[in-house]
């Protein structure tokens, strides 16, 4: 009987303690979301490394492997920035197998497949000759993404930034670039509710992508509208503040 | 008591006006946008200037959205392709209701495009062949015309670049280079045709190709145009330096007024000793072939919409190569020089109207000397031409434009007697004869989409007049292509017209020739389907039918008459597109029923270009992020000839003269060939790129037959296989900075 006893109260000591790790290893990564989240406003790689740091510890949960990739992505897009030399030879293979982890998970399979598309994409910015071995493979994965989920905006996103970067001769085009960029900002600002553990970044990346495309047709009233909304969603959104807008202001003259 | 309800009133009394105040601050902003023909439009940006409200109209057309903004406010709607949509109005009610009509460009944006068949007047969309797949083509040696050779409707009749569209001959396949003709884009130009473009893939922008039934704007040609239009002034200063077993190359593009004029420069020199020595062969050879090349570009954008861009082309070759013929074992020693130079100009006007101006000088001249053969041709091209497309409205185009050409073609020299004698002490002709051919001619077509309400449709009529003042023969060419968009993915086409060409210059030698033939005429009737899975993968077929009238014939008083004539029938299928494991690439299958009563047919036989099965499969596969590795594989049924089936004695000349069998009576053995590429790309630093490549050509080692030569008495015979057609393996690298 007084075994019985002790049974109970250990199980019941012990589910609490799962419970509470749980809860602990969830409040992590929130933390660690936020602070992916935070780096990435205002192009911080010290901050993103420190995220994927803590995510890295908690990435059994689909969720922390998801950020973790994100986080990779986004510290491969900062290592052309002087200084950031050597993020590019420390991310991407983990990038990959993380996205490609990630692409195989149910209920990530098409952020995953967009994840490993842009990770991709910065292999080319990193070694422009990749293009010719990954422009494809780029785009099968996004329509991949975008066949398993239609209103996945990041797809359309990375689709509209690969058109953009691409030269015209190679397949690029700035009207394919608008039209992708226009249907994510579409399904972004269709979105209600956020839950902050789900993927959501893109937003603010795509109307400063819209921006600069307009810019490139030389609508400039259209690009400082994209501009002016980004730094409304966000107002310390470093790459619009003090990059994208000041210049575009200094050709308008306003 | 009494002190407390009057507070409470006065703070209900005061959010009460807060509230209504805050509400009446936010406007209500919404409504549709379509377009001129009432069809919703999608992603289209709203939004108030100065301000950071707006929205974008969703598939449905319809937008909405609140503002904060007072006054006087622009409501702005924008989206590519179409005017920018503009509206000051004062905000003095809490809702706003805006039906947008937006009214599409007179010029849109043009994005370059490479189409591969098209029926269609315009660079439409569809099947592309794009520059990246000329680059890493196996065994195309990145030459825009070996390329090309794998799409349907190009069949294969040798290891020649030159282009054998539907059963025509290589002259009836106009190549011209922003806006100006060029005859003769090739070197190593011989019996069998010239090998390699002498154009460098680097100086093109965009290619257009069109196997038949194509626009009004291009005259005096029978079966296909090649369109290509050089590229723009560089952005960024670059250098390359290629070497392989074949060539060595430099290259540099070097922007000179931040954006508004650059240059770009390609010298080349081809020296093919290393790969026949490496390879075999070299004792075929008294003289390895060599070439130089030089192609370059200023480019001046002189406005926002001007641009003036000064091309040049130049190129020489020389080759020996040993013969052996029945009556004489030989050299074949040839060389050619090339100078080609186009001004070109573009620009718009008043908002609707594309101007294309382009002005251009070409000089060729080779020489062939076998034998007693030892004949010297001149080309002379001097050509004016002007296009205009006018934008009438959104959905309707008039073209119109004018050309002058000044040909003057010369031949100088010797040439056989008998073309069974080739031996230095036989009989010749002495050949001074020069083809003056100045050519004027007009063209208007008329471009509608959606014509008369009917949605889906669009067609282009066109008409041209070209006239050969110095022949006093002139022509009229109607053109005309219906399509039917059968839904997003498919459309269904219908193209056709008659085109005329004037024969090869050398048929209007007086000597041998005739100076009063007229111009050659085909009619076309194509019908095509189109099905574009998604972005990657799409599939075309084709079927046509050409009817060949006036076609040049032998004739014994006047060596020739128009009295030759022809078909040809067939129908071409390509699939472009990713197969799993991430393979490109695309399979394309032609089949033609040809037949010609032309030159020296005995009535209505096989041409030389009748290949009835012309199979293309050309894969790529990325065996790491770095590396492909692509395989071309061909295949084409043997060519006709005319065997010879016996011979007799001529004492007069002393040797024996071949009897020949019935016109193309007998085929050469299946063409075969298999053509493997191991390529690497590597970005070394940020500012050095390399592409290493390894190709093994015809891996397989198939026997390709070009030719029969025989033995003095013709009664034994021996294979002539083409020098590049033998297995070979070739490496090289790329080094950009």
């Amino acid at each position: 009987m007084k075994i019985t006893k002790w049974i109970l109260v250990l199980s019941l000591f012990l589910t609490t303690l799962i419970k509470v790790t749980a809860m602990q290893d969830k409040s992590n990564i929130r933390e660690a979301i936020s602070l992916c989240e935070k780096a990435m406003i205002v192009y911080d790689s010290y901050l993103l490394q420190k995220a994927k740091e803590i995510l890295q510890q908690n990435n059994s949960d689909p969720a922390a492997l998801y950020y973790e990739a994100l986080c990779e992505y986004k510290l491969l897009e900062m290592s052309s920035r002087p200084g950031n030399e050597g993020l590019f030879e420390k991310n991407y293979e983990s990038g990959v197998a993380n996205a490609e982890k990630l692409s195989v998970i149910t209920g990530f399979e098409s952020e995953g497949k967009t994840l490993l598309a842009a990770i991709y994409m910065m292999k080319i910015a990193n070694n422009s000759m990749s293009a010719v071995t990954l422009t494809s493979k780029i785009h099968s994965l996004l329509d991949e993404a975008q066949k398993i989920n239609p209103d996945n905006p990041r797809s359309y996103l990375i689709r509209g930034i690969m058109k953009l970067q691409t030269p015209a001769m190679f397949g690029g085009s700035i009207e394919d670039a608008l039209k992708n960029f226009s249907k994510a900002i579409q399904i972004f600002d269709k979105e209600d509710e956020i839950d902050k553990i789900k993927p959501h970044w893109g937003y603010l990346e795509s109307l400063a992508w819209m921006g600069i495309t307009q810019e490139k047709l030389e609508n400039l009233e259209a690009a400082k509208f994209s501009y002016q909304k980004a730094l409304n969603v966000e107002p310390n959104y470093t790459w619009v503040k003090y990059s994208l807008l000041p210049k575009l202001l200094e050709k308008t003259g306003k | 008591m009494k002190n407390n309800y009057k507070i409470i009133l006065i703070i209900l009394l005061v959010l009460v006006g807060f509230i209504s105040l805050t509400a009446q601050e936010k406007i209500r902003i919404e409504g549709t946008i379509k377009d001129e023909k009432n069809n919703p439009l999608p992603y289209v940006n709203v939004f108030i200037l100065n301000t950071t409200d707006g929205s974008m109209s969703d598939d449905d057309g319809n937008f909405s959205f609140r503002t904060t903004a007072k006054g006087k406010v622009t409501l702005i709607a924008s989206i590519i392709g179409y005017e920018k949509y503009q509206d000051e109005f004062e905000i003095s009610k809490p809702k706003y209701q805006f039906n947008i009509k937006m009214i599409e460009k007179a010029v849109n944006l043009k994005e370059t495009i490479v189409t591969g068949s098209s029926y269609g007047s315009e660079k439409e969309k569809g099947l592309v062949i794009s520059r990246i797949d000329v680059l890493t083509t196996p065994g195309g040696a990145a030459d825009i015309f070996q390329s090309l050779k794998t799409l349907p409707g190009l069949t294969q009749v040798s290891e020649s670049a030159e282009l054998y569209v539907r059963g025509g001959d290589p002259i009836e396949t106009l190549t011209i280079i922003d806006g100006a003709a060029v005859y003769h884009p090739f070197t190593f130009e011989s019996a069998y045709g010239g090998i390699f473009s002498n154009l460098n893939q680097s100086a093109v922008k965009g290619i257009y190709f069109s196997s038949g039934g194509f626009s009004a704007k291009y005259g005096n040609v029978l079966s296909g145009v090649l369109d290509i239009e050089t590229r723009d002034q560089p952005v960024r200063s670059q250098y390359q330096i290629g070497l392989s077993l074949a060539n060595g190359s430099l290259s540099a593009d070097i922007p000179i007024d931040d954006g508004k004029v650059g240059m770009y420069l390609n010298i080349q020199q081809s020296f093919t000793k290393p790969i026949f020595w490496l390879n075999g062969g070299l004792d075929r050879l008294t003289l390895s072939p060599t070439s130089r090349n030089l192609t370059g570009g200023i480019v001046y954008s002189y406005s926002k919409t001007g641009k003036l861009k000064l091309f040049t082309l130049l190129a020489n070759d020389e080759q020996g190569v040993k013969v052996e013929r029945a009556e004489y074992n030989g050299t074949f020693n040839g060389n050619s020089k090339n100078l080609f130079l186009n001004l070109h100009n573009t620009d718009i006007l008043f908002e609707k109207v594309v101007m294309k101006n382009s002005l251009s000088y070409n000089k060729y001249s080779n020489n062939w000397l076998l034998g007693i053969l030892d004949l010297t041709k001149t080309d002379y091209v001097y050509t004016f031409r002007n296009d205009f497309e006018i934008s009438v409205s959104s959905s309707n185009k008039i073209l119109f434009g004018v050309e002058y050409e000044n040909r003057d073609v010369n031949y100088l020299g010797k040439i056989p007697e008998e073309n069974f004698d080739i031996r230095p002490e036989g009989f010749s002709k002495i050949i001074d004869a020069t083809f003056r051919g100045s050519r004027i001619a007009g063209y208007t077509e008329y471009q509608s989409a959606n014509p008369f309400g009917l949605n889906n449709v669009s067609f282009a009529a066109g008409l041209r007049y070209d006239r050969i003042p110095g022949l006093n023969v002139d022509w009229v060419d109607p053109r005309l292509s219906i399509s039917y968009k059968l839904s997003d993915k498919s459309t269904i086409k219908i193209g056709g017209g008659i085109f005329h060409q004037l024969p090869d210059p050398q048929l209007f030698r007086p000597v041998d020739g005739n100076p009063n033939l007229i111009a050659m005429k085909a009619e076309h009737l194509i019908l095509s389907y189109d099905y574009n899975f998604d972005q990657q993968n799409s599939f075309r077929m084709e079927v046509y039918h050409k009817k060949y009238s006036n076609l040049p014939k032998e004739n014994s008083i006047l060596n020739y008459d128009n009295g030759g004539k022809g078909f040809a029938d067939g129908v071409d299928l390509i699939f472009k597109g990713v197969l799993p494991l991430n393979i490109t690439g695309w399979i394309s299958y032609g089949f033609i029923n040809t037949k010609r009563d032309w030159m020296d047919y005995d009535g209505l036989t096989s041409s030389s270009f009748d290949i009835t099965h012309n199979v293309s499969l050309v894969l790529k596969y990325n065996i790491a992020e770095l590396w492909q590795i692509g395989i071309n594989a061909k295949y084409a049924t043997g060519r006709p000839y005319t065997p010879v089936e016996s011979s007799f004695y001529r004492s007069d000349l002393n040797i024996f003269e071949p009897i020949y069998s019935a016109t193309n009576s007998a085929r050469y053995p299946d063409y075969q060939r298999v053509d493997l590429r191991i390529t690497h790309f590597n970005q070394i630093s940020p500012s050095i790129s390399l592409v290493a490549y390894m190709e093994g050509l015809n891996i397989f080692n198939f026997e390709n037959i070009f030719g029969y030569t025989y033995s003095q008495d013709y009664k034994e015979r021996k294979i002539i296989s083409s020098y590049f057609g033998r297995r070979m393996l070739v490496f090289g690298f790329m080094l950009g900075f």
